[in-house]
């Protein structure tokens, strides 16, 4: 049934449809309208959860760890900051292979401190061995949510879902919320296996010396990396139940296409736009949505854009001294094919700069290949370094 | 063999933590759930693939162990497993330095966990460093004598007042030279509901510099001399405190050990045991040990 | 690899000094004009594990940082782990074995051109007052092999421990370099390659099974143990209860015994045991 809710509201429905037992989060915008709606519902007794309100979030990623351990299904949700304060414990979880879901509601980072949208907090901890997916929109973030969790307990691996801080966490559109039974369909209702269980004694968090270490984090990235197949078994599921499908890529009209447009989470909607009113101007425009970033998928993209001539991205990130960290993997990616696009990369909408139909059409038709890595950038007037 | 902590750990000669740490989960019984912050206890005990841990035993880093103690005891709840008591152990560092705030917040909201602080009173499985409870005047690797220094210039945090001021039920140092007031504090801590915290002082051979088979010498004249007091706080209140039936001068405990070795050489030798002995005259006083 | 880097390997155990033997005889050979390189292989163990450290000596500058796998002179400051050929591993052919040692240990390697035993715990005992072999060990070294000059040694000294420390550890030294022998050559064809990390197969798991430490045993790490003499005990239980390894347990109510598959000769049981029932007694030396 369709409802119009605030994204953050639809996130945490989804959420307690998950039937989640533990949720610990410290408070943090843009991510507060999830975790509050979720404490509601504990306490007016809608959800049986225990709530934890720790003091930092990295005691919020530490306890759902330590419940997700003891076998309860957890849940956490920050962005920015906070989630670079978790950093060490997401590593942490990853490498006890804990299915612990996040939900990241994209900011920027500090300094200067912004509290609005971009996707520098997911992309610097990229390489933590966790799945991260970016929502589109406000139903495929709730539907990420669900899928989330099924894929976490399947591969025993944590999920974070990027969504968007503000431009989704607090808009409102209509949603379609499954029904509890087809929740419970979709993701068993008992929660995953109790590792710390006092029946079946074991030890988690070796130490391992040179001899080991690598063979344990090469089994990690072969989990992450071959999680794609269980993605796509999981996708498939999905969409026999729900009728729709998320990912991994997802084009739009790139079929034909000479020129791509890649992007990750909600700038993927004025892409469309601007591919609309492009190819009503005659021009063979494309674009492709990154659903999946970890795991990176890389053979999608090469089938995606293999015909295409040129590929521009649009990303949220980038690293400092090197570029756009989307654009990077893309070309990474791409460089097997015989024949390989041009990549060009545009780095948009840090900091909640808005990001147009306008500006879309302005990259896309913008041939030069020395144009700026920032796009849009101010003309500084005075510049005064004291 | 042990039903908490199997032998093959690689723990030095001699060690004070691993024995404390036997001790005390010997007395906590069965049905229980630890988490260890890193540390010494830690890496000698779980080296890959080889586990000391009788018990399910977690680690996960080295300042949240209280909040994943926490989480597993949050997650019991959910999932109405009772009976199953929870458990956090670290050393000292990892109490009341780096994991100080996680600790605080683990007590404030209440959690039904036993924390157990090892203090062997310095940074030892990084090489003898200093921590929030290194005592006046230790000499550690990063509070050298010398000729500007004394050693550690710092006072010992007080840990248990710390605990006492977040209304912590019950509260209470042992030794691990005193086992049956060790084991006997670890099971009347587990009769109390919500966090629990128990410091139990653990000599360290190598770090403290002095002989293995010491240990427990050592931790003895460390509560007979005063300065490290077995007090017991239930509720707020002090119920019990160990009398210094064979009280002795700091000098006994610290002329064994190569950390204070500075204090007895030198022109102004005695000033700072005079320094020390003022402290644990203060104990004496503050909790009527005498 | 150049042929002109010589490569040591240095084994001991934690405690005996074996990353400050490997500083020194860099230190040394460094103000002989040699090139050199020193470092430790760390491990999570503590003192009394098995440990190994490694030097590099050229006349052109070093480059590779990989551990020693073919050294050219291997020490072993510690009498017991002589015992087990695989600290021999990898040696040269013509290659140099300095032991701390009192008699040859049986399993000797063929492929050594020379080697050679030095009574260095009993030295260090005699003139430091404490079992520590590396300065005898590095006198021994010089003996050897010629690389480095024992004054070079002695101003290595000096400049790493304060005046009377280094006096008594040169004495040492110089003792360690005249009381060097020669031992017949060893009869060892193959020995196993236990230095270096071999491809086979690790199970990997993310839990551990509880308690399964009790497979690793820990006999090696001690130079005592004790001994329980049953004339006087009285079933107080203190050697059990303060034992760090649990592995003291009573075979009747005044009998105990301990485990010394793990037992790493602390002492503490035999300080506490209240009617001095327990001693500790060195251990047979090779």
């Amino acid at each position: 049934m369709k409802q119009l809710l605030e994204g953050s509201a639809a996130i945490a429905e989804m959420v307690k449809l998950c039937r989640v037992q533990v949720v610990s989060a410290y408070p943090i915008t843009p991510q507060t309208h999830i975790v509050e709606q979720l404490a509601r519902t504990i306490s007016g007794g809608e959800l049986q959860a225990e709530y934890v309100n720790v003091e930092s979030e990295f005691s919020a990623a530490s306890v759902v760890l330590g419940a997700s351990a003891a076998g309860a299904r957890a849940y956490t949700a920050t962005t920015s900051q906070g989630l670079l304060l978790m950093a060490e414990v997401l590593f942490n979880m990853a490498g006890l292979r804990l299915p612990v879901v996040l939900t990241c509601a994209n900011r920027g980072v500090s300094a200067p401190i912004t509290i609005w949208n971009d996707h520098q907090d997911a992309m610097t901890v990229r390489d933590s061995g966790w799945l991260q997916l970016f929502a589109a929109d406000n139903q495929e973030a709730v539907d990420l949510h669900l899928l989330a969790f099924r894929l976490a307990e399947t591969l025993r691996l944590p999920v974070m879902v990027c969504v968007d801080g503000f431009i989704l966490t607090h808009a409102w559109e209509p949603v379609n919320l499954p029904s509890q039974a087809a929740v419970d369909a979709f993701l068993a209702p008992s929660a995953p296996i109790a590792l710390l269980d006092p029946a079946r004694p074991a030890t988690l968090g070796a130490l391992a010396e040179p001899d080991s270490y690598m063979e344990h984090r090469n089994r990690l990235f072969e989990a992450v990396e071959g999680s794609m197949q269980t993605m796509e078994r999981l996708q498939q599921d999905f969409e026999r139940q729900f009728g729709r499908r998320h990912g991994p890529t997802a084009g739009y009209r790139v079929d034909d296409a000479d020129v791509a447009v890649v992007a990750m989470g909600s700038l993927n909607g004025t892409i469309e736009e601007a591919v609309d009113s492009l190819r009503d101007d005659g021009q063979r425009v494309g674009s492709l949505k990154v659903v999946s970033f970890r795991p990176f998928p890389a053979a999608e993209l090469r089938r995606d854009l293999g015909t295409v001539r040129r590929v521009v991205v649009l990303e949220k990130a980038v690293s400092m001294g090197s570029g756009g960290i989307l654009s990077a993997e893309i070309r990474n990616a791409l460089y097997e094919l015989p024949s390989r696009p041009m990549v060009k990369s545009h780095v948009v909408g840090l900091g909640g700069r808005d990001v147009t139909v306008r500006d879309v059409r302005e990259m896309v038709l913008s041939t030069r290949e020395d144009a700026p890595l920032f796009f849009g950038l101010r003309q500084p007037t005075a510049v005064e370094v004291s | 063999m042990s039903t908490a902590v199997s032998p093959g750990h690689r723990a030095c000669l001699g060690c004070g933590e691993v024995l404390g740490s036997r001790l005390a989960l010997e007395a906590a019984g069965p049905n229980i759930i630890v988490a260890n912050a890193t540390g010494c206890l830690e890496v000698t005990t779980t080296s890959y693939p080889y586990s000391s841990w009788n018990m399910p035993w977690i680690h996960s880093l080295f300042e949240n162990a209280p909040a994943v103690a926490s989480g597993i005891e949050a997650g019991l709840k959910a999932l109405g497993k009772a009976g199953i008591r929870v458990i956090a152990q670290g050393g000292d560092g990892a109490t009341a330095d780096i994991g100080l705030q996680s600790l605080s917040g683990m007590f404030e909201r209440g959690h039904d966990v036993l924390y157990i602080c090892y203090d062997n009173e310095a940074y030892m499985n990084t090489g003898v460093q200093r921590s929030g409870l290194t005592p006046s005047l230790a000499s550690t690797t990063t509070t050298p004598t010398g000729t500007t220094s004394d050693g550690n210039r710092l006072p010992k945090k007080d840990m248990v007042a710390i605990a006492l001021a977040h209304g912590v039920p019950y509260v209470a140092t042992a030794s691990v030279g005193y086992h049956k007031d060790l084991q006997k504090k670890v099971q009347r801590a587990l009769t109390f509901k919500g966090p629990k915290y128990l410091q139990v002082h653990v000599p360290c051979p190598p770090g403290w510099g002095y002989s293995s088979s010491s240990t427990i010498d050592v931790a003895q004249k460390a509560v007979q001399c005063g300065l490290y007091p077995l007090v017991e706080f239930e509720l707020g209140q002090m119920t019990s405190a160990r009398k210094l039936n064979k009280r002795i001068p700091v000098d006994d405990y610290l002329r064994d050990q190569s950390r204070f070795r500075h204090l007895f050489t030198g022109a102004a030798a005695r000033q700072g045991i005079e320094v020390i002995q003022a402290i644990a005259d203060a104990n004496v006083r503050r909790y009527g040990l005498a | 690899m150049t042929d002109s880097v010589i490569e040591i390997r240095i084994h001991g155990r934690g405690g005996q000094g074996n990353v400050a033997a490997a500083e020194l005889l860099a230190l040394a050979a460094f103000k002989d004009g040699y090139e050199v390189q020193a470092f430790p292989a760390f491990g999570a163990e503590r003192a009394g594990s098995p440990v190994q450290a490694f030097v590099r000596l050229a006349h052109s500058r070093i480059r590779v940082r990989s551990q020693i796998y073919q050294p050219d002179v291997v020490i072993v400051q510690d009498p017991d782990l002589a015992r087990d050929p695989s600290v021999f591993a990898g040696i040269k052919p013509g290659g140099t074995l300095i032991l701390n040692a009192e008699s040859a240990p049986e399993l000797l390697p063929r492929a050594a051109g020379h080697i050679f035993a030095v009574p260095a715990t009993a030295i260090a005992l005699e003139v430091l007052g404490r079992p520590m072999p590396n300065a005898v060990m590095l006198g021994a070294f010089i003996a050897a092999t010629g690389l480095v000059r024992i004054a070079s040694l002695a101003a290595a000294i000096s400049e790493r421990f304060k005046p009377e420390v280094a006096h008594s550890n040169t004495l040492a030294a110089g003792m360690g370099r005249d009381r060097i022998q020669e031992l017949p050559p060893g009869t060892v064809d193959e020995i196993p390659h236990s230095a270096g990390l071999s491809r086979a197969a690790v199970e990997l798991r993310e839990t551990m099974e509880p308690g399964s430490s009790s497979r690793y045993h820990t006999s090696g790490w001690r130079t005592s143990h004790p001994v329980f003499k049953y004339e006087r005990c009285n079933g107080c239980d203190l050697c059990a209860v303060f034992c760090p390894e649990g592995i003291i347990s009573a075979r009747t109510r005044t009998e105990y015994e301990a485990n010394y598959d793990f037992c790493k000769g602390c002492g503490i049981c035999a300080v506490e045991c209240p009617v001095g029932d327990i001693e500790m007694v060195a251990e047979a030396r090779p």
